[in-house]
């Protein structure tokens, strides 16, 4: 499912978006897509449909937790909160990602020059 | 459904219904934010909830995400586990192989133990309320128990016991069913009173005997449910029909149900057929069998009160026959079947096999830990991409289960399989009645003891996986931090080592202790000796033409050439005769409540070659209305005479003047003769006191005839003798030596299987040494390349390398020796003629170990000795 206003996250790098604005500090599900809307400036845009299936993935592997806790307009929801393993996972993913997009960039640029 | 199954089905529904509702409120929240965020931008409050909803998607496909992710998060770790554990066993198929096979034969082993310890101390009778199933016996006032009782202490019970409900008596016998021409004798049982009550079964088809029936004897028969089949089709019109029984003719008046059991009966219960019971108040011999109901929902107190009481009547009822603080007994099954010794047998058995599992455990454990160092750069590695240390802990306990589970599944098999060749080999080591079936608490057992093994291997190969420093462990790959696990593994041989020679002891013990057994004198050459079974008589004849016959028999055989003696007896030795109460009239304090009595034929002494230690032999001098003449064995003449001669002294057998046995006087039978002391009841107990007294005309009961001579033609022709002279006999033939074989069938068996169990154990340490020592070898190659280098003396690396391990072995043995001698008086019961101390069986033990452990380290040691320092430095 394609969201018409933004590009949909590649395949793989919603775990590390994901992890990266909890590092922030705890958010429920529509607090996080609102996040990545608005730090993406509105390029980047995530789906419902894969978001929570995310969410629930990351928390099985102990990458986050969640709880229930009231909200800022004081309604019960359910906060996700990185844990010590996400932090560790997030730093392996980003190196993994910055190597690989300089790697992409180098050979797009070249392919110009 | 159980309780607690209700209680899991609950909860569970309860928790996936608690996820549904999260996350229905999670998405509630989810599209109550979007909608107000497209309020905000100016959406009416109905188009703002839409659009929300449109985007958010189908809400059915969220929760099914919702509940896959639930799902994953338990079941796909152990999904992932176990398939890694697979691929991990595949990746090493010869340690997994190994592994497998060692934990399979341990708990196969031990499983087919287990279910004979099951079958025979722990599982209740094959029969319905067996709580309330006895047997009835009598105490005598000077020590001593029966578990019989006379025919007229059966009849006195019948009529005055207030807590059994139902009483009865049997005798086994075996007996053609049908046509003759069906050669086989099938085992049936003669029963008398409320018998198929007592037992608590009612019948498939028909009725039990009748009164008529039971006390005329009328010639009737019940058939086991598989005869029925077998034999008659299972045709139900068989009821009121006529078939042979024995050569005569009875009439079927029921079937058995096809779960009748008759737990005292050895075998399979073809038929029943009446017995009749005299009262005769002069038969004081315990022989009637007497099996009895209790009346349910009494107390034990209610019980023991109502037997004392029923005791009293009958001392008053009879004061001559009986003593005061004599009276009634009852015996559970196993009272009567299971001996303590065998209760014992069965135990050290039992634990013999688990020390073998221990073993076998053992080994396989610094297996597992030879491999987890082998290992410990892949754990490293995922510990430091993010593992925890209990996901790891969860992996190799998965792969510990794993294992054990299918040695498990492999072990049963193999328990099956060795009991299948337990009772082939040993069809009379266990008591009659065993059922010796797979049921719930042996599959418990195995899964428990697989579910164990399997934890403890988990957790073995955890400790140096968690030890592990990751940096170290990648740096260093194999080769940094051995030397934690590099302990376990040697106290791990120093357990195999203590275990194994506790099992050497013990199988030394019973191996030395079984070959005193054969090698015992049974005071009787069983060589050249032929036992003839008449079987039953036809009903016409009485006593008179019976002796007729058994002389006419007698005579012929003697004819046969090579015969050279042949006597009639009442049961074989080995076999349990009849009974007396005997006392004498200068020491009554002495009398003897049960003797066994053998009425014999001239010749039976010389038949079996029992040596005559004084006086002479019957003789035909010794006819009915001669003189009462007896022979006593030396057990019998030292209980009452010491070291006395017992010659021309005069006892008497049963308190009152018997028809036949004495028709005159009180203290008038006179001993002319002593043998040997048979060993009556079994190799390896010792003999009972015995008289025997010469057979005569009128003497009760058919004889069986005992021939020595050339046994191998004796087998083949003597049961066309019998047949010839009375075509209605069904006669059985059989060497004696045959007898005595099955009655040292259970030491042998026990001796046979300790003695596999200690080999298997040994061998296991021993493999268990050498895998110590190669592993050791293997790891300190560079270091023993470079002494050899620098021209160390090869000898003295070697030495250096192994005496660490040998240090463990000897400490191991030390070990093992504490434990056996502190241990060493739960063998006693079973040994015969050796103590359990015995230096000689210690030494053998200690000797065959340093053997295997001398081995099991030479063949490391040398490899170690041939390192060639140029290459094993260059790696």
């Amino acid at each position: 499912m394609s969201d018409e206003r933004g590009g949909e996250v590649i395949k793989g790098t919603l775990d590390m978006i994901v992890l990266e604005v909890l590092q922030q500090g705890s958010m429920h599900g529509w607090g996080i897509t609102e996040l990545i809307e608005r730090r993406s400036e509105r390029l980047l845009s995530v789906n419902q449909g894969s978001l929570y299936p995310t969410l629930y993935r990351l928390v099985a592997r102990g990458w986050i937790s969640s709880e229930w806790k009231t909200s800022d307009n004081n309604r019960q929801a359910r906060y996700y909160t990185i844990t010590r393993l996400g932090r560790k996972q997030l730093a392996s993913a980003r190196a993994q990602w910055e190597k690989l997009s300089r790697g992409v960039n180098l050979i797009l640029s070249g392919a110009h020059g | 459904m159980t309780l607690r199954q209700w209680w899991a089905r609950l909860r569970g529904t309860m928790r996936r219904d608690a996820l549904e509702r999260e996350m229905e409120r999670e998405m509630q929240f989810h599209l109550d934010m979007a909608a107000r965020r497209n309020v905000e931008r100016g959406m009416s409050p109905e188009t703002a909830k839409r659009e929300a909803r449109l985007v958010f998607g189908s809400a059915e496909e969220f929760k099914e995400a919702g509940r896959d992710a639930y799902r994953a998060r338990t079941a796909e770790n152990v999904v992932a586990d176990v398939r890694f554990a697979l691929r991990s066993m595949r990746r090493a198929p010869a340690f997994t192989v190994a592994a497998i096979l060692t934990v399979a034969l341990g708990i196969g082993a031990s499983t087919a133990m287990f279910t004979v310890v099951n079958a025979v101390l722990l599982r209740p009778l094959p029969i319905p309320q067996p709580d309330d199933f006895t047997y009835v016996g009598w105490v005598w006032a000077k020590g001593g128990d029966i578990p019989a009782l006379t025919s007229l202490q059966y009849e006195f019970v019948r009529e005055h016991s207030r807590s059994l409900e139902a009483l009865a008596s049997y005798r086994t016998e075996e007996s053609f069913v049908g046509d003759e021409s069906a050669a086989q004798s099938i085992r049936g049982l003669r029963v008398a009173g409320d018998f198929l009550r007592t037992v608590g079964f009612t019948p498939r088809l028909g009725r039990f005997f009748d009164v008529r029936e039971l006390q005329v004897g009328e010639p009737a028969v019940m058939l086991a449910d598989d005869v029925w089949r077998t034999r008659f089709a299972a045709d139900a019109a068989i009821l009121g029909r006529q078939i042979r029984l024995a050569g005569t003719p009875h009439t079927v008046v029921g079937v058995l149900p096809p779960e009748f059991r008759f737990p005292p009966a050895p075998g399979n219960v073809g038929y029943l057929a009446p017995l009749v019971i005299t009262v005769d108040p002069a038969d004081e011999g315990h022989n009637t069998n007497v099996i009895g109901r209790l009346r349910s929902g009494l107390s034990d107190e209610q019980r023991a009160a109502d037997v004392r009481a029923l005791s009293d009547a009958f001392r008053s009822a009879h004061p001559s026959l009986a003593a005061a603080g004599e009276g009634f007994r009852l015996y559970t099954h196993g009272d009567v079947f299971v001996e303590g010794s065998r209760r014992q047998a069965l135990w050290v058995l039992f634990g013999a096999v688990s020390l073998v599992l221990l073993i076998g455990c053992a080994n396989t454990a610094t297996l597992l830990l030879v491999r987890a160092s082998a290992r410990q750069r892949e754990i490293a590695v995922r510990a430091s991409i993010g593992a925890t240390p209990g996901r790891i802990v969860q992996q190799l306990l998965t792969e510990g289960l794993v294992l054990s589970l299918m040695a498990a599944a492999l072990g049963l098999a193999l328990a099956v399989a060795a009991l299948r060749v337990f009772l082939a080999a040993a069809p009379n080591a266990l008591p009659p009645g065993t059922d010796m079936g797979l049921d719930v608490r042996v599959l418990g057992y195995a899964i428990g003891v697989s579910v164990i093994t399997g934890v403890v291997f988990g957790l073995v190969a955890a400790g140096p996986a968690l030890s592990a420093r990751p940096h170290a462990a990648l740096l260093g790959g194999t080769r940094g931090a051995t030397s934690g696990h590099g302990r376990m593994r040697e106290a791990l041989v120093l357990l195999e080592t203590a275990v194994a020679v506790v099992l050497l002891c013990g199988a030394a013990l019973l191996g030395a202790s079984f070959a005193h057994l054969v090698g015992v004198d049974p005071g009787f050459d069983p060589d050249r000796v032929v036992a003839v079974r008449l079987g039953r008589l036809p009903p016409e004849y009485d006593s008179g033409r019976r002796d007729r016959l058994v002389n006419r028999l007698l005579e012929r055989i003697r004819n046969i050439p090579g015969v050279e003696q042949a006597a009639a007896a009442p049961s074989l030795p080995f076999e349990r005769g009849r009974n007396f109460p005997v006392d004498i009239a200068e020491r009554p304090d002495l009398a003897i409540g049960a003797v066994e009595l053998r009425i014999v034929s001239p010749g039976y002494r010389a038949t079996l070659a029992v040596p005559l230690r004084g006086g002479r032999d019957f003789g035909d001098v010794d006819v009915a209305g001669a003189e009462p003449v007896a022979i006593v064995n030396e057990a019998f003449a030292r209980h009452f005479w010491k070291d006395a001669s017992p010659l021309d002294r005069y006892i008497q057998i049963g308190h009152f003047k018997d028809r036949w046995i004495n028709p005159r006087l009180e203290y008038q039978t006179r001993v002319i003769g002593v043998v040997a002391d048979i060993r009556e009841i079994g190799l390896n107990r010792a003999a009972k006191p015995t008289v025997l007294l010469p057979r005569r005309a009128g003497s009760d009961g058919t004889p069986l005839l005992l021939v020595r001579g050339p046994t191998r033609e004796l087998v083949r022709t003597l049961r066309n003798v019998v047949v010839t002279e009375e075509s209605q006999l069904a006669p059985s033939v059989e060497p004696l030596s045959a007898v005595m074989g099955r009655s040292v069938a259970e030491p042998r068996f026990r001796a046979l299987l300790i003695g596999a169990f200690a080999g298997f154990g040994v061998l296991l340490a021993g493999v268990g040494i050498y895998g110590v020592i190669a592993s050791v070898v293997q790891q300190r190659r560079r270091e023993i390349g470079l002494r050899i280098a620098l021209g160390a003396n090869r000898a003295a690396v070697v030495t250096a390398v192994v005496r660490r391990c040998l240090v463990n072995v000897g400490g191991g043995a030390l070990a093992g020796l504490v434990v056996f001698w502190a241990t060493r008086r739960v063998l006693s019961t079973m040994l015969f003629e050796i103590s359990p101390g015995d230096p000689r069986a210690v030494t053998l033990a200690i000797s065959v170990l340093a053997f295997v452990a001398a081995f099991a380290s030479w063949i490391p040691a040398r490899r170690a000795a041939h390192i060639d320092p140029a290459s094993s430095l260059r790696e």
